[in-house]
């Protein structure tokens, strides 16, 4: 129900009630203030017969009166005396003449004070209402204000522009939207910040992989193929034939082992179901084998939570710091440590190698330790760079989850 | 005849200098994984046909090339290469180069190339010239062409990595100057960020990343 209406409704009602008592107050009052003037005329008519006075004296008392009069008219009246609630009648004992009166004076006195006092109440009445519905009506605007606003974020529009007025209230309620607006507003940016971020990251891992194939596989298939035509050429000499096919084999297998790393890099089928911490000891048993560098781990922890997406980027973030020790470091040496502290999980990777040129500054980073800054960023984690012996590198992320158990993590690595 | 062979990759030079060996038996084969080898081979041997890839570890053939050339003007070059992009290729025969064939070609290409500037002829490989002929009919602009000759030094620089003190010493000039040149640079290549700059030396075949 709209305020203006209930206001009104309420307002009446109040009115009405008050206009009920104030009525039946009158009413007995009235009634008790006929009566007692009835019975004063009364006594003032019988005394004055009492009196045995002619009728020019009486008539000159009566004069001024404004209740009783006298008439010689000995029809007039009835009885001799009567009060009733229209008129009162005194008959003297010699039946020559009649005092008589009628409350109609006291009674429109009475009407009148009546008239007037009701007359105050619908005007009062009438100008509440009037009042208060234009100062409701007038107050409450910048209520529907705020409605279309609030439908308008639906629509993704963020601006919450209202003229408050000057009822406390609602300039209080206004500006509490308008700073939920805001933060509605500033998160959507974010998400969408965050999306971007995500995709340009997907992105650069799909060029590198593109590169990789251009680069490496590409070249290897080149090679094969120079053989081949070879071996057309010289079918003739079985020597050569023979070590041509020789080529041709080890080749193919470069081309797998090729193929097989980009597969492993593009997506570590175990992750996620063994756990980052056997995954990581995996690949890491793996890049030690094939780069001929000495790895000592540290995985403490047996009771590992999953999150994937954590695991994930933590997975890559790995990925990408060996890389870079075997591009740039020349490194004999590399420790990996995975370890949950309080609320953290903190990876540390640490090599003997030749350390960064440049440190925590973000202006000169490869395109490498972008990536992995970005990674730790998206997960909410802190990156930091060390490169006072060798090159440190230490990842918290924060821990939020419940702990699960993670059943393989008790194995080490060699 | 000498050939000089320059290309990190080993299986394709082993291949390509087996190849040109059994094809061209007068001819001397020589192989060299990188500018520096290169050299020393051209002051060593006089050296006629030069088969230059692009994306070498060091230094991109497309700079290596002019290098070259101004040691051994009548050297003949042909570049052999995965990149197949018309801007590549007009930017690589713009250095002076008599050929360019793509390593995706039929392996009797390379043969017909090295002929053919041998006779004093430019040989770009079928596919790869009519593509170039579009491109130089589009009149498009070679983003490349505008920055002046201390803007792309310092862009190498930025390619490769190194920081600006470094690239200030190597082109003896100031810090300043390298700040400078770099928001030139950026606005003229219509990027960013450094990063953005990295990419598009790489994806130009100015840098490789190291596998």
């Amino acid at each position: 129900m709209k305020a203006s209406k209930k206001i009104t409704i309420v307002i009446s009602g109040v009115y009405l009630f008050v206009s009920v008592i104030l009525a039946a107050v009158f009413f007995v009052q009235a009634k008790r203030d006929v009566d007692a003037e009835t019975q004063a005329a009364l006594a003032m008519a019988e005394a004055l017969i009492a009196q045995q006075l002619t009728f020019d004296q009486i008539e000159s008392v009566l004069q001024h009166s404004r209740h009783l009069h006298v008439t010689q008219d000995i029809h007039a009246f009835n009885g001799d005396s009567t009060a009733t609630q229209e008129y009162i009648s005194v008959k003297d004992p010699t039946n020559k003449l009649t005092i008589y009166g009628a409350p109609e004076a006291e009674n429109a006195e009475i009407f009148t004070t009546v008239y007037q006092v009701f007359g105050i109440l619908l005007f009062s009445y009438i100008l509440t209402l009037v009042l208060l519905n234009i100062s409701v009506r007038e107050k409450l605007k910048p209520l529907s204000s705020l409605s279309l606003a609030l439908d308008q974020i639906g629509e993704g529009r963020y601006a919450v522009d209202v003229d408050p007025g000057d009822i406390e209230e609602i300039r209080s309620l206004v500006s509490h939207y308008q700073t939920m607006a805001d933060s509605l507003y500033r998160r959507k940016q974010k998400v969408q910040h965050l999306r971007a971020r995500l995709a340009t990251l997907q992105e650069r891992e799909r060029q590198g992989l593109a590169r990789e194939l251009h680069d490496n596989l590409g070249q290897l298939i080149t090679g094969i193929r120079v053989q081949s035509y070879l071996l057309k050429q010289q079918a003739g000499s079985p020597a050569f034939v023979q070590r041509t096919a020789n080529l041709l084999e080890q080749q193919c297998e470069e081309v797998q082992s090729g193929i097989r790393q980009i597969t492993h890099q593009l997506y570590p089928v175990a992750l996620h179901r063994v756990g980052l911490v056997v995954a990581l000891q995996e690949m890491l048993k793996r890049w030690a084998e094939i780069h001929g560098i000495a790895l000592s781990c540290h995985f403490p922890n047996t009771i590992l939570s999953m999150s994937p997406e954590r695991d994930m980027h933590l997975y890559r973030i790995t990925q990408e710091a060996l890389s870079n020790i075997v591009k740039h470091a020349h490194a004999t040496k590399v420790t990996v440590s995975l370890e949950a502290k309080d609320t953290q999980l903190i990876l540390s990777i640490h090599d003997n190698g030749v350390g960064l040129q440049t440190l925590n500054d973000t202006h000169h980073d490869g395109l490498g330790m972008e990536s992995m800054r970005e990674r730790a960023s998206l997960i909410r984690a802190t990156f930091n760079v060390n490169s006072t012996d060798g090159t440190a590198l230490s990842i918290h992320v924060p821990l939020t989850e419940q702990k699960e158990i993670d059943k393989n993590a008790h194995i080490t690595c060699g | 005849m000498h050939i000089l062979l320059v290309d990190d990759h080993a299986v394709v030079r082993q291949g390509y200098s087996a190849l040109l060996s059994m094809m061209l038996p007068d001819a001397t084969i020589h192989e060299a994984e990188n500018a520096r080898q290169a050299m020393t081979c051209l002051n060593q041997h006089a050296v006629d046909v030069v088969i230059l890839d692009i994306n070498l570890e060091q230094a991109s053939g497309l700079n290596v090339a002019p290098r070259l050339l101004n040691h051994w003007p009548r050297l003949k070059i042909i570049f052999f290469s995965m990149f197949e992009e018309a801007s590549i290729v007009n930017r690589a025969m713009h250095t002076g180069a008599c050929g360019y064939i793509s390593k995706r070609c039929r392996p009797e290409i390379m043969l017909e190339a090295v002929k053919a500037v041998m006779a004093g002829k430019t040989y770009i490989e079928h596919e790869l010239a009519i593509n170039l002929a579009s491109y130089a009919y589009n009149e498009k602009k070679d983003i490349f062409d505008q920055l002046t000759r201390r803007e792309f030094d310092v862009f190498m620089g930025v390619a490769k990595g190194q920081k600006r003190s470094r690239i200030a010493q190597d082109l003896n000039i100031s810090d300043k100057t390298v700040s400078n040149a770099i928001t030139q640079l950026k606005s003229k290549l219509q990027v960013k960020t450094s990063t953005e700059l990295v990419h598009l030396a790489i994806d130009n075949g100015y840098v490789k990343i190291a596998s």
